[in-house]
């Protein structure tokens, strides 16, 4: 959360995260490169660049199917939310490692070529009309394009000027891109890879990504509206609700609602954050304040209002409780606008 | 997450998995039964060496 324009907002966590992730890259491209060097038999050595297509290409693949696994992760545990918090480092370091393997691969399969070597990429390989033979690179460079699009508009400055609807279905291009990545793998590497590992972690990454996403769908559903005759929704008994956490309730029509309890009193906002609709309701109350799990925007329960400087504001919804049960107006008030708390042990 | 990108998010992820199966098993099935490598044989490096 930053008032005021920065190119990236650095945390002391953010760095020591960064730092871990750089490590981490530099350990695989280095063992990657040691094994391929080691285990494969003489005569079917590969060229240094080879193995580092190779090594550059799993390892943009196996990072975007974490990347895409975070968020289902993050909702059935909290030990995955630093992740959440800094998925977009993730995402751009993700994208700089598949265009150095894009590079590589334009390098030594069409730098030679005598057309530009983007003719080549679409055109040396003209057998679309095959499976088999696919020219898959083509696949792989529409799925860069994506990943270009994102990273490069990966930050606040774009989430604002775009709009955090806009944005956000911008970035769920992720999911065409993975498309494209698992055919790009399956009808390349597959096609001509002896060894089994590749078609394991073609099969484990499109596998883990689906499930996750499937059992948090279900997970991540929020509660059934149940209606009273003024139009009023049960949310849940008082007893059931735990101190700076959230109940998220789905009316018929309109945005979920977010019902936390805030000490001795419950109060009800919009589930949506303002910065890039991210789930309030998973969140909880830090500093008095409803924080977003997904980048720590804030926000006052009594009012939808972040603190200042702030200017964010969220609606704000009509609480009661009644013989021990809560109870929401679905009725959204304009965001920002006041609304009193309900006590737990207050019966209407 | 807004309504209607929680019910495209719900109706991508009934698709994809169904895609991306299609894709590996296909890919499976056209796959030749001894891949061969890209590399040059040994003879022809030899040779150019």
């Amino acid at each position: 959360m930053s008032h005021d324009y920065k190119a990236v907002q650095w945390t002391p966590f953010k760095t020591r995260f960064d730092r871990w992730l750089l490590a981490g890259i530099a350990i695989y491209l280095v063992v990657f490169v040691a094994v391929s060097v080691v285990a494969v038999p003489m005569g079917e050595a590969f060229a240094e660049i080879q193995i580092l297509i190779r090594a550059t290409g799993t390892l943009a693949f196996l990072l975007l199917s974490f990347i895409l696994c975070i968020g289902p992760l993050a909702r059935l545990t909290p030990r995955f939310k630093p992740f959440l918090y800094n998925r977009r480092h993730l995402g751009v370091t993700t994208f700089l490692i598949a265009l150095i393997h894009a590079g590589l691969v334009l390098l030594w399969y069409h730098g030679f070529s005598d057309v530009n070597v983007f003719v080549s990429l679409f055109a040396s390989n003209p057998r679309y009309d095959s499976i088999a033979g696919f020219p898959f690179e083509s696949l792989g460079f529409v799925a860069l394009l994506i990943m270009f699009l994102m990273a490069a508009t990966s930050h606040d400055f774009w989430n604002a000027n775009l709009g955090p609807g806009l944005w956000k279905a911008l970035h769920m291009g992720v999911y065409l891109a993975f498309a494209l990545l698992v055919a790009h793998v399956a009808l390349g590497a597959i096609q001509f890879e002896k060894n089994p590992v590749y078609v394991g972690l073609l099969a484990v990454s499109a596998i883990s990504v689906s499930l996750l996403h499937m059992i948090s769908l279900g997970a991540g559903g929020g509660n059934k509206a149940n209606l009273q005759e003024d139009g009023w929704i049960e949310v849940a008994p008082t007893g059931t609700f735990e101190d700076g956490r959230a109940k998220i309730i789905r009316p018929a029509s309109g945005e979920a609602i977010a019902v936390f309890r805030q000490g001795d009193a419950v109060g009800a906002i919009s589930n949506v954050c303002r910065h890039q609709a991210g789930p309030l309701g998973e969140g909880r109350i830090v500093d008095g304040c409803v924080t977003c799990p997904w980048h720590g925007f804030q926000y006052r329960l009594e009012d939808g209002r972040s603190p200042e400087p702030f200017t964010e504001r969220i609606s704000t919804y009509a609480t009661r409780v009644v013989d021990g049960v809560v109870w929401v107006d679905p009725n959204p008030n304009p965001p920002g606008t006041p609304q009193a708390l309900s006590p737990i042990g207050a019966t209407v | 997450m807004k309504r209607a990108h929680r019910s495209f998010h719900r109706l991508v992820w009934v698709i994809l998995p169904l895609v991306l199966a299609g894709i590996i098993v296909i890919a499976l099935l056209v796959r030749p039964a001894d891949p061969v490598l890209e590399t040059l044989p040994e003879s022809l490096l030899e040779e150019a060496l």
